[in-house]
Parts: structure tokens; sequence; C-alpha cells
């Protein structure tokens, strides 16, 4: 525990330089796009005369010099201030919140489906390596691997949702359906079904790569020699000391994993029509809401820095070599 | 008559469809029944909702459910338009005043009286210094007297014609009540939002990324309106989503071509699926190359000239549009007729013309066949705009012009064309609505500041167009004034300051169940009174 909470401390330092850097390469960046959130308004209006964009770059606050809204901005967040969303008219933190917990739950169902069902068929897989079992599980998996992702969403959608009617098309509940409780909760669940199915089937074969190629490494080291010199029953030592210690750079994949998957939401909330993290961002982009666009930032970066921390230390619990120099330094 | 007839076969591929649902929402329109919740798609969620303010179509396709404006365009009303909040419009014969009757009897949804200090507030607080459309219209406005409840008499600095006001009545006078406004710094008040308003429904709920319910409004002065319990705004980005929750039975409607052309034909076999190509006759959008006139090359007329022969209207509108366009001849499109004349220049597709009018203006193709070579900005907004894109770069190509397509994202696209006229040819898809003045001349006329969006940012300034806008804008004749109109059609396609190619309106997919679909020239941003679910 000790070692741990080293280790929480010596992260959290750590990551307020890198934070830093993210948020001035994303205010530079975003600089740097041509057209500001007046002209992304504009767009959506159909347009004003002069008068009414020099008005709406005040408001917006846009009239001011880069240096000068890089430092408001960095006042501000100092207070916990996430600032105000130009293109919502509304503030960031509250957006953020709002959106946040959708795209965990998809996120979170995907990474776990994908990680249970990767590791499971790696283990299926690496259990007897290059037999007919584990070429069909590679192979395959390795399709659905090259699939992008909108278009698995799109399949599925018109098979389960609009030919068999078995699934809803899109959202995230019944639209005022008024359900409470269990009910809205089932009604949630069936919603997800098919996203979280599109964005975890396509990570599926990244960890049952990852656990076939550890367990193939296992195979050939001397304790499990000994193991079945011992006369091991077969299903013991695949699970107790082949699949076991393939599991720790399939940690290493979950914790890298998560990161990518804030990116395919991207994709997927924008197809199925949930109003997630994903879905905020391209919003952001589109209506070039600086505030907004780094509020996502921020806190997509807190959540990588924090699910790499979680990693850690549980790398720190499954192999005790880990860490071990931390602690003592 | 003859206008509304004209109006209604604008899209000829379409003509029979358009007459058999024509036939049925007349039929049904007396004994439609009451109830029932409609669902419809939605692909945004504009952050201020309120109509007076923003008069863009994003808004007024939820918004005008709740607010409504004094009039509403209509197929067969007089000067096409049909009565809301004002009975009655009379214009002096000086132009500097219109007194506008009201309709008694009106109660906003909480319930206070609408009376003329509402219209009185929203023309003078609202539409004149805040709106993006009514800045333009109601430029002139002075003041706007209330001589009692149900009168408002609005008086005009310089004469301005009955016509214009006429036309702009549907997209400029969304009434908001004054009681919830007056006092309160307008731009920042909550019910921007929490609309309060006088129409058949009431914004109920709004949960973002998610949906927009609205309620009957039990108090509706229209009787026996409104048909529908409730309308629920899905939103739903992709544009595939909107198909699917279509065919699926989730919503019922989608409107403003959320299903994309290219599915139109095969949802429309679908059973109990009709494809509606009425109801956004005075919601044009025309597909338009813009020219910068700076450029050397394309100031010469012959070389502007050389363009519009080598575009194949025919085949932008059959293979960009499927067929659901119209070829353009001019600014004002054909479903206006009210303002078209047919009476100017064509340009044929003839690329050997094209050829022949570039060697005449000093451009010989190089050795590499190539005459000169430009940058091509596509509008992002719209598929058939980037489409259109594509083709302009190869129908350019056959007459050696060596065009580079530069593909920007909105709001890029929008500071290189209007604020930084980083381009040589730009592809622009401006509205017309429902009179010239009102966002069209500005394409064409001269000294328009950087910045303006949809406007003449291509340096083009002739003193002639100009002179016929100043004239047109001061004229109250009516008959005078198109005539002017029509003049300022044949001078924009004789000297090409831009090249109208094509005109369209947009689609309504809808399940057969919804009744009253498109039965008025802007239906989906109307009101929604007597649409209904057949139980």
């Amino acid at each position: 525990m000790k070692r741990a909470m080293l280790l929480l401390r010596r992260r959290a330092i750590s990551s307020i330089p890198v934070l830093l850097i993210v948020i001035v390469f994303t205010f530079l960046l975003l600089e740097s796009a041509s057209g500001d959130a007046v002209d992304a308004y504009l767009v959506s209006i159909g347009g004003g005369d002069a008068a009414l964009v020099q008005s709406l770059r005040q408001s917006y606050g846009l009239d001011q010099g880069m240096a000068t809204r890089l430092w408001l901005y960095f006042s501000a967040l100092l207070r916990f201030d996430l600032g105000w969303s130009v293109a919502f008219d509304r503030p960031v933190l509250g957006l953020i919140l709002e959106r946040l917990p959708n795209t965990l739950l998809l996120m979170g169902s995907a990474t776990a489906l994908s990680f249970c069902l990767g590791s499971l068929l790696g283990i299926v897989a690496g259990a007897r390596p290059d037999s007919f079992r584990d070429r069909f599980l590679s192979i395959g998996s390795l399709l659905l691997y090259a699939i992008p992702g909108f278009w698995l969403g799109l399949v599925l959608v018109i098979v389960f949702a609009v030919n068999l009617r078995w699934l809803p098309t899109s959202g995230i509940e019944t639209i005022a359906s008024g359900k409470q409780g269990l009910a809205r909760a089932m009604d949630i669940g069936k919603h997800l079904i098919l996203p979280v199915s599109a964005l975890g089937f396509i990570y599926l074969a990244l960890f049952l790569r990852v656990m076939r190629a550890g367990m193939v490494e296992t195979w050939r080291m001397d304790f499990v020699l000994f193991a079945r010199s011992k006369g091991l029953s077969r299903l013991r030592i695949v699970l107790r000391h082949v699949a076991r210690n393939a599991l720790l750079p399939l940690v290493t994949v979950l914790g890298l994993q998560s990161a990518a998957m804030l990116g395919g939401s991207v994709v997927i909330e924008s197809v199925f029509a949930i109003p997630g993290f994903g879905r905020l961002a391209q919003e952001a982009v589109n209506g070039r809401d600086a505030p907004l666009l780094m509020g996502i930032i921020i806190v997509s970066a807190v959540s990588v820095i924090f699910v790499n921390l979680v990693v850690d230390i549980a790398y720190a619990f499954l192999d005790p070599r880990v860490g071990a120099s931390e602690a003592g330094a | 008559m003859d206008h509304a007839v004209s109006r209604r076969f604008v899209l000829q591929s379409t003509a029979l469809l358009l007459a058999s649902t024509a036939l049925s929402s007349k039929a049904l329109a007396q004994d439609a029944p009451a109830g029932g919740r409609l669902v419809v798609a939605a692909d945004s969620e504009p952050k201020s909702l309120n109509p007076a303010i923003v008069a863009s179509n994003g808004v007024f396709f939820i918004a005008s459910k709740v607010i409504e404006p004094l009039a509403e365009a209509s197929f067969d009303g007089e000067n096409g338009l049909a009565p809301r909040l004002a009975t009655h419009w009379e214009g002096s014969e000086d132009g500097l005043s219109v007194t506008f009757k009201l309709r008694e009897g009106v109660k906003w949804h909480d319930g206070k009286p609408f009376t003329s200090a509402d219209v009185a507030f929203s023309a003078l607080q609202i539409w004149k210094p805040l709106q993006n459309l009514g800045r333009i219209v109601f430029a002139n406005l002075e003041t706007v007297e209330t001589p009692d409840d149900h009168t408002a008499i609005f008086r005009f600095s310089k004469p301005t014609p009955l016509q214009l006001v006429r036309n702009a009545l549907p997209a400029v006078t969304s009434v908001v009540a004054k009681h919830i406004f007056d006092g309160t710094d307008i731009a920042k008040n909550p019910a921007n939002n929490q609309l309060v308003g006088t129409g058949p429904f009431k914004l109920a709920e709004y949960k973002p990324g998610e949906y927009y319910r609205l309620e009957r409004n039990p108090d509706y002065w229209g009787e026996g309106q409104p048909k529908l319990n409730e309308v629920i705004y899905r939103v739903l980005p992709d544009r595939a989503a909107a198909g699917s929750a279509l065919e699926a039975e989730e919503i019922q409607l989608a409107a403003f071509s959320a299903v994309p052309l290219a599915d139109l034909d095969r949802i429309s076999k679908v059973p109990g699926i009709k494809v509606v190509t009425k109801g956004y006759e005075a919601l044009t959008y025309q597909l338009v190359v813009e020219i910068n006139h700076r450029r050397k090359e394309l100031a010469d007329l012959k070389v502007r000239r050389a363009i519009a022969h080598a575009i194949d209207k025919k085949f932008v509108v059959d293979t960009i549009f499927l067929g659901y366009a119209t070829a353009s001849t001019g600014p004002v499109p054909k479903n206006a007729p009210e303002f078209y004349s047919a009476d100017v220049p064509a340009y044929d597709f003839d690329v050997e013309k094209a050829n022949a009018l570039l060697d005449e203006a000093g451009y010989p193709r190089g050795a590499d066949g190539t005459r000169f070579a430009l940058k091509l900005l596509p509008a992002p907004y719209f598929n058939e705009t980037r489409q259109f894109g594509d083709y302009l770069r190869q129908a350019l190509a056959a007459v050696g012009i060596d065009a580079e397509l530069v593909n920007n994202d909105a709001a890029a696209h929008q500071k290189a064309v209007y604020t930084d006229h980083a381009f040589d040819l730009a592809v622009a898809p401006p509205v017309f609505r429902g009179d010239p003045a009102i966002s069209t001349t500005i394409l064409v006329q001269s000294g328009i500041p950087a910045g303006v969006g949809f406007s003449n940012q291509g340096g083009y300034a002739s003193a002639e167009i100009d002179g016929v806008i100043a004239t047109a804008a001061q004229t109250i004749d009516a008959k005078a004034r198109t005539l002017l109109y029509n003049d300022f059609q044949r001078l924009v396609v004789e000297d090409l300051p831009l090249i109208n190619v094509a005109e369209w309106g947009f689609i309504t997919v809808a399940r057969d169940t919804v009744l009253n679909v498109a039965n008025n020239p802007r239906w989906a941003v109307s009101n929604w009174a007597d649409t209904a679910l057949q139980a």
C-alpha cells in the first residue's frame, strides 16, 4: 500500500507539466486553425452584417489578443473554472458533466467486453498454439480489427434494428418515456448493446493477440516444463501458470486502450446519436469552441493519466518487481 | 392562382408524386384526427432558439411551432401569405408606414394577453437591432405606434416598399412577449431558450443531445388546433441514423433532406414511407459559383462566360442532385414567380465555345494543355456543394483551366472566402428568401465590408447593378419594383459577377401516417397546427 501511495504522489506531480503542455498546445492548434467561433456561428445562422459580426466577436471575447485570452484561461483554470462554451452558450463544466457519464458507460462496457472476451479467446487460442482453433480465432479477430467502426455500427443497425427490430437504432434511452429505476436501466442497457458491440468487437483482436502471444512465450518457460513434469492437469497449467503470467502485458494494453477508446467513441457516438464526450468534441471543433475543446482535452488527459496510474498500481500488485525502484527512491 | 400552380410544379421530375400528395392532403385537411405524438429528426441543436433574434431555418424548424410570425407563406393566400398574428396589413402611398391589424383574443403561453405592445417591442428592440435578417429589412424603421391594443403602425425614415415588408413577414417577424424581455439583457435572457410564445405548441422539455419535447397549447387561437398532442425533435446528427430510425418506425418524419438523396430511391420503396418534395418553395437554395474578380483572368468577362459555358447544368441536376433540383437561369429562382424573369442570356453547355472564348481572351493553352491555374473552394455545408466542386474541377480541366480544390470545414471556409478572400472560385449555397432585397442583391452589390458572410466578397463592382439595387430598395410601387428586379436579373446574367448553376428545395421523408405534410411553401419551418397523425 505504501508503494502505491508513493507512486500516486509522484505521478500527480509529474502530470502537472504534462497538462500544461497539453493546454498550451491545444490552444495554439485551435488558434492556427482558419476561422473562429464567430465564423462557425455565422454559417449556422446564414450570415449577418458587419456590425453583427463585430458585436459577436466582442461578446465572445475574440477581439482580445491571443496572449490575453490564454492568460485569462489559465487564471480561470486555477480557480477550477473551465470557462464558458461559446458554441453552446453554457458553462463548459456543466456540458462535460452531462456528457461524460454516457461516454464512460459506453467506453467502460466496450473495454470490459473486449478485455474479457478478448483475453478469454486469447486463452483458448494460446492453450494450443498453432492449432486449428488458434488459427481460426487469430484470423477472425484480425478481420474484425480491420473493419472501420462506423461501418460495423451501421451494419449492426440495419440487421438488428431495422430488419429484425430487436433493438433500437440509436440514442441512449427511449426518448421521453418516463421510465424510472430498473426499467430505465434495462432500457439504457438495450440501447447500449449495439454501440458497445461495434466498439468492443473491434478492439477484441488486440487483447486476443496480446494474450495469445504472451502464452506462447510462457509455454517455453522452465516452470511450465516443471509443472508438466509434476503431472498437473493441462487445464490447471493453462489457467494457473501460463495464462496468469501472460496477463501482465494485457494490463498494459488495457491502459493504452482506454485512451484509444475515447477517440473511437467520436464516430460511434455520432452513428448511434449518443450524447457523449466524443460527439461533444466533434461539435467543439466544428464550432471552433476553444474553451469547450480545451475543457474536453483536459478532462480526457486527466482521465488517461488516472487510468495509467490505476494500471501501474495494478502492476505493482500483480508483479512484485514493479515499483520497487520507485518506492526506494 | 397561376402563381400557386407554378410553385407547385417546380420539380418536374416528381410531378406525379407531388400531385398525389397534394390530393390526399386536401382531402384530409378538414377531418384530420386529433392527438398523438409526432417524432421528427433534428440534425442540430441551435444555441439560441429565439427566432426573433436568429432568423435561420435551424431555429425555425423547432421554434416556429412555439413562436409565431405576423404572417406565414401560403400556396393560395393573397400575395402568397396567410395571416397569423396579424390579420391585415396595408402600406401608405409614400411608403413611409405600414399598418398591421393584429389578431384578437390571442394569449401568450403564460396566460398574459398578446397586444400591439409586444409587436412594437419585438420590432424596435429585437428585429431591427438584433436579428440577422431584420437588420436589413427594418434598417429604416423609426417607430412603431400602437393606437390601440390591436393596431401597430410601423413608421420608416425612408420609403420602404410594402412588397419587401410583405415578403419578409414569414421569416423576420417572429413576435416575442414584451413582458418577458423588456428591461432585461435581451441577448442573455433565459427565454431565448425557454421559449414563451403564442404558437400551437409549448416548449415543454429540452434534453441536450437527445430531444426537444413540444406540448399542445390548449388555448391556441386556431379553432380545433393543434391536432397533435406532442411533437418531439429527436437529435440525430448522423444522416444514416435518420433513415434507419424512419424505417424502424422510431421517428415518423425527417425534413430538410435529413435522409440523403442517394437513399431516397430505396427508402421510397419501403412500404409505409413517403418521399415529399413539396413544402420548401419559399426556402430555395441556389448553387452558385462565386468569382474573385481580383484575379486578372476572372475580371475578364470572356473568361467568366467561358466558365459558364463549360458547366453542364443538366449533368449537375441529374447526377449530383439525382433530379431533385432545377437548372438555374439567373440570380432569382424559378419558384419565386413574383420576381423571376426568363428574359436573360443563356449560356448553353458548349465546351468548344468556352475554349474559343478563352483563346479570344488571350489565354492560349500552354505546352501541358493548361491555360492558367486557380484555387477552387467548395462550401462544405452540403454533400452537393462538395460534389459540385469535384465536378467543376473536371469541367474546367476540359477547357484548359487547372483548378486546385481546397477543402475546408465550415468555419475555415467562411473565413477563407468572406474575410480573407483567399479564393479564385468558390461554390456557395445562398438562400433566396422570398424577396431579392433580403439576401440576394447582397451577393453582387459592391461596398460590403470584409467578414460579411454570404455576400459579394469577390471584389465585383458594377455601378449599373448597384444603381438598380438602390432604386429598387426605395421603389414603393410593386410593379415598378418587380420590373427593376427583372432588369437586375438580366444585368447579372450578362455580366456574370457570379454564376448560378442550379436551385433546389429540400426533401421530406415521412411515414404515411403523418397527415397534412407540406401544405405551405415553408412547411418545415411553419407552425404545424394542422399536422396530424392517423391513429
